[in-house]
C-alpha cells in the first residue's frame, strides 16, 4: 500500500477513503434531518398547532429535504467518481449484451497490445535495461582501428594499465583476461571459464554479491574467488552455504568467497579470479573503461589516442604503424546486432496495434449507428455531449482494459516463445526477459491510450448535437454519409497497414530464404567444433606440445562415426576471426601495410571442411608436424595483392606469426616468412552478409597456443537433428552428444585434457544470422497473418452493416428488376472501393517503410515477386470478406422488405 | 432550484460564520443551531433551516466542526456539533475581515452621503 500512497495524490486517498464511508455517512445526515424536522413539529404542536398543520408548516421552514440531502452529498465530491461508476456498470451491461461483438472487439485489441507487450518486454529487455552494471551506457571497451578498417582489440600490459587509467577522460577502468581453466575437485576434469579481473573490478562494475563479498584492492586471501550465478547453480545446485568452501581448480585449492547474483553474467564467466599485477610488459588483459560524463566519444577517443600513441611508441611493431582508437560502447557490443531486428519488429508491431484499433473503431462505429435510437433519447431527455462523450469513451476505454488484460496474457506466453527462438549471442546473458513491472505500466498505458483513440473518433461523431436528428428524422436510404466515409476510410487505413505488414512478411521471408542458400564454399552440416584448453604449466616444449595436439587428432579421427578431423586455433566460419595480422608481400616495398585475417590450421582443415581448392595443393600431414614454412591464402586475398599475377609460390611475412607471450611456443625456425602453395575457395570470414576478408591459412604448428579446436566431420547420424530449419534448440542437444564422445576419445590420450562445449556449423549459422533472420521473417509472418484475419474482421462487419442499412434498397432494386448478381456486385464494389485506395496508399508506405527494412535486413520490398502475391492476397480476402454479406443481400425476398417498409 | 438562494446567504460564507460563532459558546446539534441562529438574529435573517446541514457537511469535511452522536436535553438521539481549533482560527480571520470590509463601506457611504 505505501507506494499506492506514494502514487496518489492525499486528497484522492482521501476522497477514496471518504467513498467507502458514504452510505453510512448519507444515512447520518438522513437520521439528523428527520430529527431535526420531528423535534420542530412536537414544538409547535406543543405552540399549539394541529399536527398536520405543524407537519407542513416544518417542512416549508426547512427547504426542499431531497435537494438538501443531495447538495450534502455532493460536498463530498463523490458525484463524479458515482458518474463513473454508474458509466462504468452500463458499460459492462452493454458489452454483455452484445457478445460477439464484444467479443471481437476484445480479441482485436488483445492482439494488439498482446503483441506489443511482447516486443517491448524484449526491447525493455535487450535495448533499455540489458546490463545491472553502474552507468553502463558510459562502460566502453577500446578497438583499435588501422587503415585496411579491421579491428583489433586492444590489451595493455599493467605498466601500461596503470598509465590509462590516470587519463583525464576516463572515470575508472578495469582489466581482464579470460582463460580456461578446469575445476578439478570432481570425477572429470570440467572445462570452465575463469575470469581474472583487477581489483577495483567489482567497484567499477557496481554490483554487489549475492552471497558472501567479492574482493578488493586490498584483498586479503589472494585464493579466494566469486563464483557466478549460473555456474553456483549448475555445479553446486545452489548450496546456500558454498561461501567459505574450498573448490580445486587446475589441481590448486581455492576458496569461495562469494557468488554474483543472476544478472551479473559479465563475459559469461563461470569464476571470477583477482588478476595479479604482472611486471612482464608482454603479459596483456583487455581494457574496460568508463568515460566521464559530459565528454563526447569524439573528445575521448583524441584523448585516448595521444596516450595510447605514447604507449605504443615505448613498443614498436605492436600497432600498425597509422591506426586510430574506437571506442566500443558496452551497450553496442550485445545490443547492436539486434537493434536492427528490434526496430524493424517494433515497427511491425505498431503496425499491427494500429490495425487492431482501427478495427475496434470500425466495430464501435457500426455498433453506434445500430444504437442510435438509445443515444437519442438519451441527448432528448436532457444528457449533455461531454456526458455522452464519456459514456462511450468509457466503454471503449473498458474493451481496451479487458483486451489489454488479455493480450498480458498472450504476452506471457509468446515472450517465452521469443525467449527461445532469440539466437543465443545475440542479446546480452545479463538481460532477463519477462513481463516486468515497466512493461505492465507500458501496456496498462497503450491499453488506455488505444481506448481512447480508437473510442474518440466514434464517440465524437456519435455524440454530435446533430446526430439524433440525422438519425432519426432524416429518410432511410441517404442517411449516414458521415459514418459510411468514416468506415471507408478506416478500411482503407487498415488495407494500407495490412499490405506494409505483407510486404514486409514477404520480403522478409524472400531475404532468409536467400540466406539460406547464400554460397558458404564449405560444406556445415555434420560438422562441430570442439575446443581444448591445455591445464596451466603442461606440454611447455613445442616438439611434446605439436606431438600431442597431433595424437588427439589422430585419436578423433580414427574413432567410430568420425570422417575426418582437423586442428584450428580459431572458430569455424562464419565467426569473424579477429586475429589478423599485417602481410609484407616480398616482391612490394614494405610502406604498404596489407593486411589479412591469419587462420592456423592443420592440413585436414580444408578437406574436413570440404573447402574447394582453386590452385596449388594443400600442405600434408608431414609438414604440419615439421611445422614447414607453407601457407594458403583464399580467393579474395590472391586477387586482391596478385591482381595479375599467380600467388603460387610467393614468399610472405607475417609479423604477428610468432611467440607473443609466454604460453605460445614458436616452431624452431620460425621466422614469420611463409610460401603459399595453394589458394581454397572464400569462406564467410567475417561474418555471413560481409564479403569474405583476405585470410590466409599456416600450419598451427608453427606457433601453438595452449587452446584449440577440434574440428570434426562426422557420418550423418546428426544430420537429421540439424535441418537448417529445425528449432535453434535441436543442434545444441547434438553438439552435447558429440562433445561427450569427444571427451571420451581425448581422455584416452591424456585422463586429466578438460574438454570444452561443442558447437555444430549449424549452430555457429544459427547464431551468426539464420536464427535472427528466421525470427524477423517468422515474426512478421505472424504479425501480417494477425492483420489480415483482422482486416477480413474488419471489413467483414463494415459490408455486414452496410447490407443491412441498404436492404431496402435491394429490395426495391430487385423489385425493378436488378438480378441478384449486380446486388452482389454492387456489394463487393462498395468493398472493393476503399479497399483499392487503401492498397494504393499502403505502396507509398511500403517505399517509407523499405528505408528501415532495408537498413537493418537484408529484405527489400521493392520486388514483384514479393508485391505481386501480396496485393492479390489483400484483393482475395476482401472478395471473400465481402462475399458471404453479399449473398445475405442477394438471397433476400425484395417482397418481405418492401413489405416491412 | 433557485429560489431557496435568494435568502440562503447573504454572502458566501455568512452561514458558516453564523454557526461557527454559535458554536463557539457550546455544542449544539442541528436543530438547537438554527433555532438559536434565527433566534439571535431577532429573525431578521430569514435563514432556510435545511441549508445548514449542507453547510455543516462543508464544514466537517474541512475539519472546522466535529460530530459526535449524543443524547440531548428533551432526551433525544442527535449529532453533537463542536468547534474546532481550525474552526476558532478561520472563524478570527473571517470576523476581523468582515469588519474591515464594514468599515470600508461605512467611510464610502459617509463621504457619498456628505
Amino acid at each position: 500500500m505505501n507506494w499506492l500512497a506514494r502514487l496518489l495524490p492525499g486528497r484522492f486517498l482521501q476522497r477514496l477513503l471518504h467513498l467507502v464511508a458514504r452510505r453510512r455517512m448519507d444515512r447520518e445526515m438522513a437520521d439528523e434531518i428527520q430529527e431535526h424536522l420531528d423535534e420542530k413539529i412536537e414544538d409547535l404542536v406543543a405552540g399549539g398547532m394541529s399536527r398536520a398543520d405543524a407537519t407542513s408548516a416544518a417542512r416549508r421552514a426547512f427547504g426542499n429535504v431531497t435537494l438538501t440531502a443531495e447538495r450534502g452529498h455532493d460536498v463530498w465530491g463523490w458525484t463524479s467518481l458515482e458518474t463513473w461508476w454508474v458509466d462504468l456498470r452500463y458499460a459492462c451491461r452493454q458489452l454483455r449484451k452484445y457478445p460477439a461483438f464484444t467479443l471481437v472487439a476484445v480479441l482485436s485489441s488483445a492482439l494488439g497490445i498482446g503483441a506489443s507487450t511482447a516486443v517491448f518486454s524484449v526491447l525493455y529487455a535487450v535495448l533499455i535495461n540489458p546490463y545491472p552494471y553502474r552507468d553502463p551506457a558510459r562502460i566502453v571497451h577500446l578497438h583499435v582501428v588501422d587503415k585496411g578498417a579491421f579491428l583489433f582489440d586492444l590489451p595493455l600490459s599493467n605498466q601500461q594499465f596503470l598509465e590509462f587509467e590516470r587519463s583525464p577522460v576516463l572515470d575508472a577502468a578495469m582489466a581482464m583476461d579470460v582463460e580456461g581453466m578446469a575445476a578439478t575437485g570432481g570425477d572429470l576434469p570440467e572445462p570452465i571459464s575463469a575470469g581474472y579481473l583487477s581489483a577495483n573490478a567489482f567497484e567499477f562494475l557496481g554490483v554487489p554479491p549475492l552471497l558472501g563479498r567479492v574482493f578488493t584492492r586490498n584483498e586479503a586471501r589472494p585464493q579466494g574467488i566469486v563464483l557466478s550465478y549460473g555456474y553456483w547453480w549448475r555445479r553446486y545446485s545452489g548450496q546456500p552455504d558454498i561461501v567459505g568452501q574450498t573448490v580445486r581448480l587446475d589441481y590448486q585449492s581455492y576458496t569461495v568467497i562469494g557468488v554474483m547474483p543472476r544478472r551479473f553474467a559479465w563475459w559469461d564467466c563461470d569464476v571470477y579470479l583477482p588478476l595479479r599485477p604482472s611486471p612482464d610488459p608482454d603479459r596483456l588483459a583487455t581494457v574496460f573503461a568508463r568515460i566521464k560524463p559530459g565528454v563526447s566519444d569524439r573528445a575521448a577517443e583524441q584523448a585516448l589516442q595521444s596516450l595510447v600513441g605514447t604507449l605504443a611508441a615505448q613498443r614498436p611493431g605492436r600497432l600498425p604503424p597509422a591506426f586510430q582508437i574506437r571506442l566500443l560502447h558496452m551497450t553496442a557490443i550485445a545490443t547492436g546486432r539486434l537493434s536492427g531486428t528490434l526496430a524493424v519488429v517494433g515497427a511491425a508491431v505498431g503496425l499491427l496495434l494500429v490495425i487492431g484499433c482501427a478495427n475496434v473503431s470500425i466495430l464501435l462505429l457500426a455498433r453506434g449507428a445500430a444504437r442510435t435510437h438509445e443515444l437519442a433519447i438519451r441527448v432528448a431527455v436532457g444528457a449533455s455531449r461531454i456526458r455522452i462523450l464519456r459514456q462511450l469513451l468509457t466503454e471503449s476505454i473498458l474493451i481496451s482494459l479487458v483486451g489489454g488484460a488479455a493480450g498480458v496474457l498472450l504476452a506471457d506466453g509468446a515472450v517465452d516463445l521469443i525467449s527461445i527462438l532469440l539466437p543465443a549471442g545475440t542479446f546480452p546473458s545479463e538481460s532477463v526477459i519477462t513481463l516486468s513491472t515497466p512493461v505492465l505500466v507500458f501496456s496498462t498505458l497503450v491499453a488506455i491510450m488505444t481506448g481512447t483513440l480508437f473510442g474518440l473518433w466514434p464517440a465524437l461523431q456519435f455524440s454530435h448535437p446533430e446526430f439524433g436528428r440525422l438519425m432519426t428524422g432524416g429518410s432511410r436510404g441517404s442517411r449516414c454519409s458521415r459514418g459510411s466515409r468514416g468506415h471507408d476510410l478506416l478500411i482503407a487505413g487498415q488495407a494500407a497497414l495490412t499490405l506494409v505488414l505483407l510486404a514486409g512478411a514477404g520480403a522478409t521471408g524472400r531475404a532468409f530464404t536467400a540466406l539460406l542458400h547464400t554460397r558458404l564454399d564449405y560444406d556445415p552440416q555434420n560438422l562441430t567444433s570442439t575446443r581444448i584448453d591445455l591445464r596451466d604449466g603442461t606440454y611447455t616444449e613445442w616438439n611434446d606440445r605439436v606431438a600431442y595436439y597431433d595424437r588427439i587428432r589422430q585419436a578423433t579421427a580414427r574413432s567410430p562415426g568420425v570422417v575426418s578431423a582437423a586442428l584450428s586455433l580459431t572458430e569455424l566460419p562464419p565467426v569473424t576471426l579477429f586475429r589478423s595480422s599485417a602481410v609484407e608481400l616480398s616482391d612490394r616495398s614494405s610502406a604498404e601495410w596489407q593486411t589479412a585475417l591469419l587462420s592456423e590450421v592443420s592440413a585436414e582443415y580444408f578437406s574436413t571442411l570440404r573447402v574447394p581448392m582453386l590452385q596449388g595443393r594443400a600442405w600434408t600431414e608431414a609438414e604440419t608436424r615439421q611445422a614447414v614454412h607453407v601457407a594458403v591464402v583464399n580467393a579474395t586475398m590472391a586477387r586482391r595483392y596478385w591482381p595479375s599475377g599467380s600467388p603460387l609460390q610467393q614468399v610472405i611475412r607475417l609479423p604477428e606469426l610468432k611467440a607473443s607471450t609466454t604460453w605460445t611456443l614458436a616452431s624452431p625456425g620460425n621466422d614469420g616468412r611463409v610460401r603459399i602453395v595453394g589458394v581454397v575457395a572464400d569462406t564467410p570470414s567475417a561474418g555471413l552478409k560481409e564479403p569474405s576478408a583476405p585470410t590466409v591459412y599456416v600450419p598451427y604448428s608453427l606457433v601453438v597456443g595452449d587452446s584449440l579446436r577440434v574440428i570434426t566431420r562426422t557420418t550423418g547420424a546428426p544430420a537429421q537433428a540439424t535441418v537448417p530449419v529445425a528449432s535453434s534448440m535441436a543442434p545444441s542437444i547434438v553438439s552435447r552428444a558429440i562433445a561427450e564422445q569427444l571427451r571420451s576419445i581425448i581422455q584416452t590420450v591424456d585422463p586429466d585434457q578438460p574438454v570444452g562445449p561443442a558447437r555444430t556449423a549449424v549452430d555457429l549459422l544459427e547464431a551468426q544470422g539464420w536464427a535472427r533472420e528466421r525470427l524477423t521473417a517468422s515474426i512478421f509472418g505472424a504479425f501480417a497473418g494477425l492483420g489480415v484475419l483482422l482486416s477480413a474482421a474488419g471489413l467483414y462487419s463494415v459490408v455486414s452493416y452496410v447490407v443491412s442499412q441498404r436492404l431496402t434498397e435491394f429490395g426495391i432494386r430487385m423489385a425493378l428488376g436488378a438480378r441478384r448478381l449486380d446486388v452482389v456486385r454492387l456489394v463487393l464494389a462498395s468493398a472493393m472501393r476503399p479497399m483499392l485506395t487503401g492498397v494504393t496508399a499502403g505502396l507509398g508506405l511500403c517505399m517509407i517503410f523499405n528505408r528501415l527494412l532495408v537498413r537493418w535486413t537484408e529484405a527489400n520490398v521493392r520486388d514483384p515477386y514479393v508485391m505481386m502475391p501480396v496485393i492479390l492476397l489483400l484483393v482475395g480476402v476482401t472478395v471473400a470478406a465481402a462475399l458471404v454479406p453479399a449473398c445475405r443481400a442477394a438471397a433476400t425476398n425484395p417482397m418481405n422488405v418492401l413489405r416491412g417498409e | 432550484m433557485t429560489e431557496p438562494r435568494k435568502h440562503r446567504d447573504l454572502f458566501p460564507g455568512a452561514l458558516e460564520m453564523m454557526i461557527l460563532q454559535t458554536l463557539r459558546r457550546g455544542p449544539l446539534h442541528g436543530y438547537a443551531l438554527a433555532q438559536q441562529i434565527i433566534t439571535d438574529s431577532d429573525d431578521q435573517l430569514r435563514v432556510e433551516e435545511g441549508s445548514l446541514y449542507p453547510a455543516l457537511q462543508r464544514m466537517l469535511k474541512v475539519g472546522w466542526v466535529d460530530a459526535k452522536w449524543g443524547v440531548s436535553s428533551t432526551n433525544r438521539k442527535v449529532r453533537l456539533y463542536t468547534i474546532t481549533t481550525a474552526g476558532r482560527r478561520h472563524l478570527e480571520h473571517e470576523v476581523s475581515r468582515l469588519e474591515q470590509m464594514l468599515n470600508g463601506i461605512t467611510r464610502v457611504l459617509a463621504l457619498a452621503r456628505s
